[in-house]
C-alpha cells in the first residue's frame, strides 16, 4: 500500500466517514484543537521568552520548566488527538496538501529541537538557574522554538485556505 | 446597517481584501496575539491562585507577564479591527460576534479597571485569589467565544 492509498483508506474508514458526515465534526474538532493550541503555544511561548532571557527573568529556568511543562504536554495531547481525528476525516485531501506536509515537517523539527535541547543545554540546568545571563546555546534553542511554533501556526492556518474540495 | 456598509466601502477595507494573502496573514497575527494574552494570563493567574510557582514572588512574576499580556493586546487591537473592516457583514450575520465583543469588553474592563490595581497592590490575600479567578474566567470566556467564531463561521 502506498502512503496515498493508506490516506484514502483512512478517509474511507467508518470513523473518518462518520466525522465527515457529521455537521459538528469539523467545527467541534477544530475548536478543541485551537483550545489545545492556546495552552501549548501559550506556555511554549513563555518558555521560549525565558530561554531568550527576555521574560520571567526573576524565576529560575528549571522552575519555569517544571511549572509549564505539564500544561504544554496536556495541550499537545489535545492537539494530537483532535489533529489525528481531522486527518482521518480528510486524509485523502490532506495528503497532497503542501501546507499539511510543511506542518508535519515543522512538527518533527520542533520535536528534534526540543530533544536536542534536553540532551544538551538542559543537562546543566543548575548552571542555567544560577547564571544571571542566559547562555547563547539556550537562547538559540529558544529562538528556534519560537520561529518553529510561529511557522506551525502559519502552516496550520494555511491548510484551511489551501485544502482542495474540488473533487 | 449604514455603519457596516461604510466599513465595507472604506479604502482600508478594500486594501485588506485586495490581496489574497492579507486576511490570512492578519488572522495569523491575531491568533499569535491571542496565544500571547492567553499564555501570560493563564500563568499569572495560576500563580496568583497558588497552583504553580508557589515559591516564587507573585508580584515580580505578575509584573513581568503583564508586559506580554499588553503586547498581545496591542497585536489584537491592531489586527482585530482590520479583520472586522475586511468582513463587517459576515461577522454581524450571527449574534456570535456581538457576544464576543461584549465578553472582550467585560474582560478588558475588569482587567484594566480592577484587576491590575489589585495586583499592583500585591500580597497573597483572598481578594487577590478571587480577582485572579474572575479575570482568568473572563478572559477565557472572551477567547472561547473568539475561537468559536473562528471555528463555526
Amino acid at each position: 500500500m502506498s502512503p496515498l492509498e493508506i490516506a484514502q483508506a483512512m478517509e474511507a474508514s467508518p470513523f473518518g466517514t462518520a466525522l465527515r458526515e457529521s455537521r459538528y465534526g469539523f467545527p467541534g474538532l477544530i475548536f478543541v484543537h485551537l483550545c489545545g493550541l492556546l495552552i501549548t503555544a501559550g506556555t511554549v511561548f513563555l518558555w521560549d521568552l525565558r530561554l531568550l532571557g527576555v521574560g520571567l527573568r526573576s524565576t529560575p529556568v528549571s522552575r519555569v520548566g517544571q511549572a509549564l511543562l505539564p500544561w504544554t504536554w496536556s495541550g499537545f495531547c489535545i492537539m494530537l488527538l483532535t489533529g489525528s481525528a481531522m486527518v482521518c476525516m480528510e486524509a485523502g485531501r490532506l495528503y497532497p496538501n503542501t501546507a499539511f506536509r510543511v506542518k508535519l515537517a515543522l512538527l518533527i523539527l520542533a520535536g528534534v529541537n526540543m530533544l536536542t535541547f534536553h540532551a544538551t543545554v538542559y543537562r546543566s540546568v543548575g548552571r542555567l538557574d544560577r547564571d544571571a545571563v542566559v547562555p547563547t546555546r539556550a537562547r538559540v534553542a529558544g529562538a528556534i522554538s519560537l520561529v518553529l511554533w510561529f511557522a506551525l501556526l502559519t502552516a496550520g492556518r494555511a491548510i484551511g485556505y489551501t485544502i482542495n474540495y474540488g473533487d | 446597517m449604514n455603519f457596516l456598509e461604510w466599513c465595507q466601502n472604506s479604502p482600508l477595507s478594500a486594501a485588506v481584501r485586495h490581496e489574497a494573502w492579507t486576511i490570512p496573514a492578519i488572522e495569523i497575527l491575531h491568533l499569535a496575539g491571542v496565544v500571547l494574552v492567553f499564555g501570560s494570563v493563564l500563568v499569572t493567574n495560576l500563580r496568583l491562585l497558588g497552583w504553580i510557582l508557589a515559591s516564587e514572588p507573585a508580584s515580580a512574576l505578575a509584573a513581568d507577564l503583564a508586559r506580554w499580556t499588553r503586547l498581545g493586546l496591542v497585536l489584537l487591537v491592531i489586527t482585530g479591527p482590520l479583520l472586522f473592516l475586511a468582513m463587517p457583514m459576515k461577522l454581524f450575520e450571527t449574534s456570535d460576534f456581538t457576544v464576543k465583543l461584549v465578553l472582550v469588553a467585560i474582560a478588558g474592563t475588569y482587567y484594566f479597571a480592577i484587576y491590575r490595581k489589585r495586583i499592583l497592590a500585591a500580597g497573597g490575600s483572598g481578594t487577590l485569589k478571587r480577582s485572579a479567578a474572575i479575570s482568568l474566567g473572563l478572559w477565557m470566556a472572551a477567547i472561547v467565544a473568539g475561537l468559536e467564531l473562528g471555528a463555526f463561521s
